[in-house]
């Protein structure tokens, strides 16, 4: 079973949909294995499969947030460490696609308003 | 009513968990129906149907249900399990088009194959399972597949992806895309429209790729 689940967040590394992308490539730039990521993030890697398969955070500020949260609340992870690999990972995957100005605005946008209301997790 | 089943209760819990965009629901959704829909897909088909595709079209129904929710009506679907049962038939037309897609590729492999083996492969070809098809315009085509095909395919998505394997097919009915597209729950007119967006959009790709 936990091979299974292992083999779908594997594939859905490739779609920025689900939390295994952003995951990936923040792991990736960050040289972590998964041993090495689930720890980052407060984990064991068994935890590590379904964090995974969770949605990738999106949206304003303010879901961005609430989704953030919700996952770090749901699988006991470190949301400030989740925050930063999620915004890094979608940062990495947007330049690669050139697909989305708007999602390194929003990363940037995000990280500015961390600064400015001091809030715990963007 | 069998909405009071805890079951059904709990799978229409879960659906609404991923209309409302709960960021843990696909992960939630996954855990409890991977292997079940594994297992039952193995069932329903031939032993000789590799893991692998069956594996691919069970993630593939579980990934679309996570990006369209909308796409399961549940009142569409009576039974104890209604997410399970909805899975099931997405991933089983998933692997059908999968096979149906392989199927096209073993066969025109088949054929380039007899042509590259043939003694007298001259400028073109003699009759074979395509026999209009001279094999220049394979070879253009194959070109076209190794050069063009990187650059036009980068950034689309699966099912776009999909789409432009049917267009090299020279497949025209519109079905065959929405099936693709997995939008065949849409009104025939709005799949159309859907599918002439998509296929206008490949189309601009491959006069850019193909212009360098």
């Amino acid at each position: 079973m936990a091979e299974s689940l292992d083999n779908l967040a594997n594939r859905l590394e490739s779609d920025p949909f689900f939390l295994a992308c952003p995951l990936r490539l923040f792991a990736d730039s960050m040289k972590l294995d998964n041993e090495h990521l689930a720890e980052k993030l407060g984990c064991s890697v068994g935890t590590l499969t379904p964090v995974r398969l969770c949605r990738a955070p999106a949206g304003d500020a303010a879901q961005f947030q609430k989704d953030i949260l919700r996952i770090a609340d749901e699988f006991k992870l470190d949301a400030a460490t989740l925050v930063e690999a999620v915004r890094l990972g979608q940062a990495i995957f947007a330049m690669r696609t050139g697909s989305s100005s708007s999602a390194l605005m929003a990363a940037r946008d995000g990280e500015k308003e961390g600064e400015h209301t001091g809030g715990d997790v963007s | 009513m069998s909405d009071a089943s805890p079951s059904r209760g709990q799978d229409l819990e879960l659906h609404r968990q991923l209309v409302e965009g709960d960021a843990v629901a696909p992960s939630n959704l996954a855990t409890k129906y991977l292997k079940p829909l594994i297992d039952a897909i193995r069932r329903a088909n031939q032993p000789s149907i590799s893991d692998e595709f069956i594996e691919e079209a069970v993630h593939l129904a579980i990934a679309n249900l996570c990006k369209n929710p909308g796409s399961f009506d549940p009142s569409q679907m009576s039974g104890e399990r209604p997410l399970l049962s909805y899975l099931k038939m997405s991933a089983q037309g998933d692997l059908q088009n999968r096979l149906a897609s392989e199927q096209r590729h073993t066969r025109g492999r088949v054929s380039l194959d007899r042509v590259e083996q043939s003694s007298d492969a001259g400028k073109y070809l003699g009759r074979d399972d395509d026999p209009a098809l001279p094999l220049e315009i394979r070879e253009e085509a194959e070109q076209v597949r190794r050069e063009i095909l990187p650059i036009v395919v980068d950034g689309l998505t699966k099912e776009e992806t999909d789409c432009l394997e049917l267009m090299m097919q020279n497949v025209r009915q519109t079905a065959e895309y929405a099936r693709a597209l997995h939008i065949e729950h849409l009104p025939k007119r709005q799949q159309a429209a859907e599918v002439k967006r998509v296929k206008d959009k490949l189309k601009k790709r491959i006069e850019r790729g193909s212009h360098g």
